[in-house]
């Protein structure tokens, strides 16, 4: 083959072709097309996640009633709120149903993904099982728990009917007890959808260390308990920051399952915002609750985030 | 025709300076290697050199042309990464020809040339295939076509060959150069071996720390190594390094190692450097130049060595030898046989000494 | 011992009565997963007479599909009886686009800031990220008043502004934590090969992100079908999604509790999500996982 022969193209001879963006050294030229590119995508998420928050926030502390009003009242409709009681219990609500919603569903998902490491026949199935109901709305959830959990309908009545006269569970229709029976159904929509990064966490543990722990003469619970769960760290704050997220959303399964009720003892911040915007006219009181919310998921989102970046950056 | 010139070229991050002034000439059908330790600034200056980042000062010349403010795409270079960086969802013969399809040229040219390229590689039947199903050898082959076939007036190369087992890298290393002696066009190479440097490169540029440590032809640097940083890097194993002091005037300076009080001092009178009495310097050598034995009656340092440590690499015999309380290495012919814990005489020959200055690093004289 | 156990082949339980163990609780844990779904199919296909008098759970001594029938083209929600289909169709008009869309631009974002990472770059990631996090309560009132001033309020365009919007810190996430395990020197030698921005993601990008877009697709279409919050309070009657008309159809009560009505109106509402996840669950679960390991 001959040198000519591989000059299958002539070359381009730009004179001085410093393409449309090329000319300064420095300038925002050269990133025109990715500037441009994101650009819609950022101020859409700057108006309606930003700005809307601000807007809430300023909302909150004006008094908007039924339509906005610009008048600033400072945190008057953060001191009415405090003092209703519908609030209280909703507050209260919630953080009892975080805590358990979390803790139940990151020990459920746990022991899942344990289980399922065993080499067990029929992993494939199992696992569809166990994560279907994450694909199913929360208004879906709610109506079948609720039926299933009401004692005239559900596993009450069932057990009574099969012949077990004094059995009771009745959860959902006691107000000290109901918020217990919406945790039951929200365990049940995430559990699997855990079990599943708790899974790919498991299968990620460096096996050489598993072994060196065997020789050390750790059984398979010591192993578990002081080598792969702290391995698998990482997995459970984020799990764990992603379901308290879920956690401070929760608004259709309590709206499907309870409508609130008894009365409202399984209101939450959620529900009592959007009664207080689109059923009551308190707009004011409504964006308070909502600032609320937002200020609860900061403090446990953003130290997350910047452990997250770190520890990007850190690589 | 074409020659490439970099001068004063300056590069920073932000405050940190990755790049401070290098300049560099390669001529024409030249070959350059750069050569560094690792975060050197090796493929930064290749990524200026490509387009892919902007210069913060100095000027990038191709011929009479400046290109320092030039796109990528229009300065008509090619370059072959160290990952390869294929196009993984493409065919080897797209991948290849995929600057000419950039620029419009028919489907029929562009598998004619593929088909071409593919050939003087020996690749031409991988030209459907995906990158995913070819090896790490012939992956590099793709990569290097698809630089041929922009036929640029200047070839870079990142570390092309660091992914490769020893095998390939010596086959892989006889294809770029034999390449380049048909092709004959400019390149730019980094590497951190030497070896490959040594045996592609018809120019140098050893880098440190943002500059060019020496730039130079292979047996330059190899022969007169500009600094203790140099003399270090090139040379596997590397040079030996000693203290001493020059004592005397005149006609009469002597080379005197420290530590060594009793040993005889050698005459320096015949070498004519500028060095002045009281001088501290380093004192290099590399280890195929160590005499083991009497070394009949050359001029140089004589010492009394124990034999610490004998190895057998094949094609010679590396041995390492205590002299109070230094440790020098020395390279032998197979057949040398020496036992460990014995004594030995060693020479050091004057005519292969290679004097640095001890507060500069710097080398003293030529 | 063979010499490259994984780990759970290390620790995994291998006596007979260990296992026999992990398999009960296995199986108990099953069906408390399995039973809700059990126990509405079941209920859909009874008669209500059976079940008034039997509790909802039990096997069905007469099969009916007239539950079924009934929530999908005649049940009553509100005043409209025309069941959940108009709203079954409405959702499917929302939720394709506004998927697709969220997608793209996700795509476009997360090769934007990891490929190009001009100054400010990683900001505007953690900002677009940062919404991830946000409680929609929070945007709730301000997108209301958006939507009214815009004259979208009530309408189907609306919602598809609003979730493609909202999507976008997901899809971005996902994108971006993918396009990140891309090499970059990928782009710059198709920057060197003359390609321009644009060129390199439809041809370089785009045919190598499938796995990623799945993910974005699932995600995004499983949410903005089940979504309710900004359903409910963005549509009333006719432009209603299909979760907010089964959460209505069920709040109408006439008289008493039908209750197979309900279960079969949740199923009806349930199934497309069911579908997607049963076909292309596992690309979904796979690329999720892939990318929360790595990133
Ligand atoms: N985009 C960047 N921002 C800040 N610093 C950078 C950037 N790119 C490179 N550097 C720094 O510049 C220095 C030189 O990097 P470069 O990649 O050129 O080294 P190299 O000589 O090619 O090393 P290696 O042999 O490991 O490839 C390093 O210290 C690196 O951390
Ligand atoms: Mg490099």
């Amino acid at each position: 083959m001959s040198q000519s022969s591989l000059r299958v193209e002539p070359a381009p001879h730009p004179r001085g072709g410093a393409g449309r963006f090329g000319r300064g050294r420095s300038g925002l030229g050269r990133h025109a097309p990715a500037w441009l590119a994101i650009s819609p995508s950022l101020l859409a998420i700057l108006i309606f996640v930003y700005g809307f928050a601000l807007w809430t926030a300023y909302v909150s502390l004006s008094a908007s009633r039924m339509v906005p009003d610009f008048a600033l009242v400072g945190l008057r409709n953060y001191e009415r709120m405090w003092g209703q009681d519908r609030w209280l219990v909703a507050a209260g609500n919630l953080v009892t149903f975080t805590a358990l919603y979390v803790v139940v569903t990151l020990a459920v998902g746990l022991l899942i993904a344990i289980l399922l490491d065993q080499k067990v026949r029929g992993e494939t199935p199992l696992r569809t099982i166990f994560l279907y109901p994450a694909a199913v709305s929360l208004i879906v959830t709610g109506i079948a728990w609720k039926w299933l959990l009401n004692p005239g309908t559900g596993v009450e009545a069932f057990m009574r009917s099969a012949g077990w006269e004094g059995f009771a569970f009745d959860w959902i229709i006691r107000s000290e007890t109901v918020i217990y029976a919406i945790v039951v159904a929200a365990v049940w929509q995430q559990a699997g959808f855990v079990s599943v990064l708790f899974l790919a966490a498991l299968r990620g543990v460096d096996g050489e260390m598993v072994k060196a722990a065997r020789l050390d003469g750790a059984g398979p619970i010591r192993t578990y308990w002081s080598v792969i769960i702290p391995a698998i760290r990482p997995a459970f704050i984020s799990a764990g920051v992603l379901l308290v997220a879920f956690a401070l959303k929760t608004f259709d399964l309590v709206v499907a399952m309870t409508a609130q009720g008894p009365g409202y003892a399984s209101a939450l911040p959620s529900t009592f915002v959007y009664d207080m915007a689109f059923q009551r006219n308190q707009l004011g009181m409504a964006a308070a609750g909502a600032i609320s919310i937002l200020v609860f998921a900061a403090i446990i989102v953003l130290p997350y985030v910047v452990w997250e970046f770190r520890k990007s950056d850190a690589r | 025709m074409t020659r490439l010139s970099i001068s004063g070229l300056r590069k920073s991050f932000g405050v940190v300076d990755v790049l401070k002034s290098v300049d560099i000439e390669v001529e024409d059908n030249g070959f350059l290697v750069l050569l560094g330790p690792s975060g050197c600034g090796k493929s930064t200056l290749l990524n200026v050199i490509a387009g892919l980042e902007r210069a913060t000062a100095g000027s990038i010349r191709i011929d009479d042309r400046d290109i320092t403010d030039v796109e990528a795409k229009d300065r008509d270079i090619a370059m072959v990464f160290q990952s390869y960086a294929l196009y993984p969802s493409m065919s080897v013969a797209r991948n290849i020809t995929f600057s000419m399809e950039v620029r419009g040229v028919p489907r029929a040219e562009r598998r004619k040339a593929a088909e071409t390229v593919a050939a003087s590689l020996q690749i031409e039947h991988l030209l459907d295939r995906r990158p995913a199903q070819l090896s790490g050898g012939q992956r590099q082959r793709v990569a290097i076509g698809r630089a041929l076939v922009r036929s640029p007036k200047i070839f870079l190369f990142d570390e092309p060959l660091s992914n490769l087992d020893t095998q390939l890298r010596l086959e892989t290393r006889a294809l770029i150069k034999r390449l380049h002696q048909r092709v004959g066009a400019t390149s730019v190479y980094v590497t951190h071996d030497q070896s490959e440097a040594m045996t592609l490169a018809t120019r140098i540029a050893v880098m440190a720390k943002g500059e060019v440590a020496q730039f130079g032809t292979p047996a330059e640097i190899y022969a007169r190594p500009a600094s203790v940083f140099v003399a270090r890097f090139v040379g596997s194993p590397p040079m030996n390094f000693l203290a001493g002091t020059i004592v005397g005037e005149g006609a009469g300076r002597t080379l005197q190692l420290d530590g060594f009080a009793d040993i005889a001092p050698v005459a320096l009178e015949a070498t004519g450097l500028p060095v002045s009495p009281g001088h501290a310097v380093t004192v290099g050598i590399r280890p195929d130049r160590i005499v083991i034995g009497e070394g009949a009656s050359r001029d140089g340092l004589r010492l009394l060595a124990t034999i610490d440590l004998v190895e057998e690499t094949g094609t010679d015999v590396l041995v390492y030898l205590k002299v109070g309380g230094l440790e020098l290495i020395a390279r032998q012919p197979p057949e040398a046989r020496l036992t460990p814990g014995t004594s030995v005489p060693i020479l050091l020959p004057v005519k292969d000494l290679h004097l640095f200055d001890r507060e500069t690093e710097l080398r003293i004289g030529f | 011992m063979p010499a490259d156990l994984n780990p759970s082949e290390m620790v995994a339980a291998r006596r007979p009565a260990t296992r026999a163990m992990l398999y009960v609780v296995l199986g108990i844990l099953g069906l408390f997963f399995l039973a809700p779904l059990a126990v509405m199919v079941l209920t859909s296909l009874r008669p209500i007479e059976e079940i008034r008098s039997a509790g909802i759970i039990g096997i069905p001594q007469t099969l009916t599909l007239d539950a079924w029938r009934a929530a999908w083209s005649q049940a009553c929600i509100a005043a409209v009886c025309e069941g959940l289909q108009p709203y079954f169709r409405n959702s499917l008009v929302i939720a394709i686009p506004a998927t697709l869309l969220s997608t793209l631009l996700g795509a476009i974002n997360g090769y934007a800031l990891t490929k190009f990472r001009f100054p400010g770059a990683d900001a505007i990631m953690v900002l677009i990220i940062l919404g991830c996090f946000l409680p929609l309560q929070a945007v709730l009132i301000p997108a209301a008043q958006t939507l009214s001033a815009l004259g979208l309020a009530n309408s189907i365009y609306g919602l598809i502004l609003i979730y493609t919007v909202y999507g976008l810190p997901f899809t971005t996430l996902f994108f971006r934590n993918y396009y990140v395990g891309v090499p970059s020197e990928i782009v710059r030698a198709a920057h060197m090969d003359g390609a321009g921005f644009w060129r390199i993601f439809f041809q370089i990008m785009v045919p190598i992100s499938w796995p990623i877009a799945m993910v974005s697709v699932v995600f995004q279409f499983t949410g903005i079908w089940n979504e309710f919050l900004f359903g409910v309070s963005f549509t009333t009657g006719a432009s209603q999604t299909v979760t907010v008309a089964l959460n209505n159809l069920v709040n109408t009560t006439f008289g008493v509790k039908q209750y197979n009505l309900d279960m079969a109106a949740s199923l009806i509402a349930a199934l497309p999500v069911l579908i997607v996840y049963l076909f292309v669950g596992r690309f979904f679960v796979r690329g999720l996982t892939a990318g929360s390991i790595k990133g």
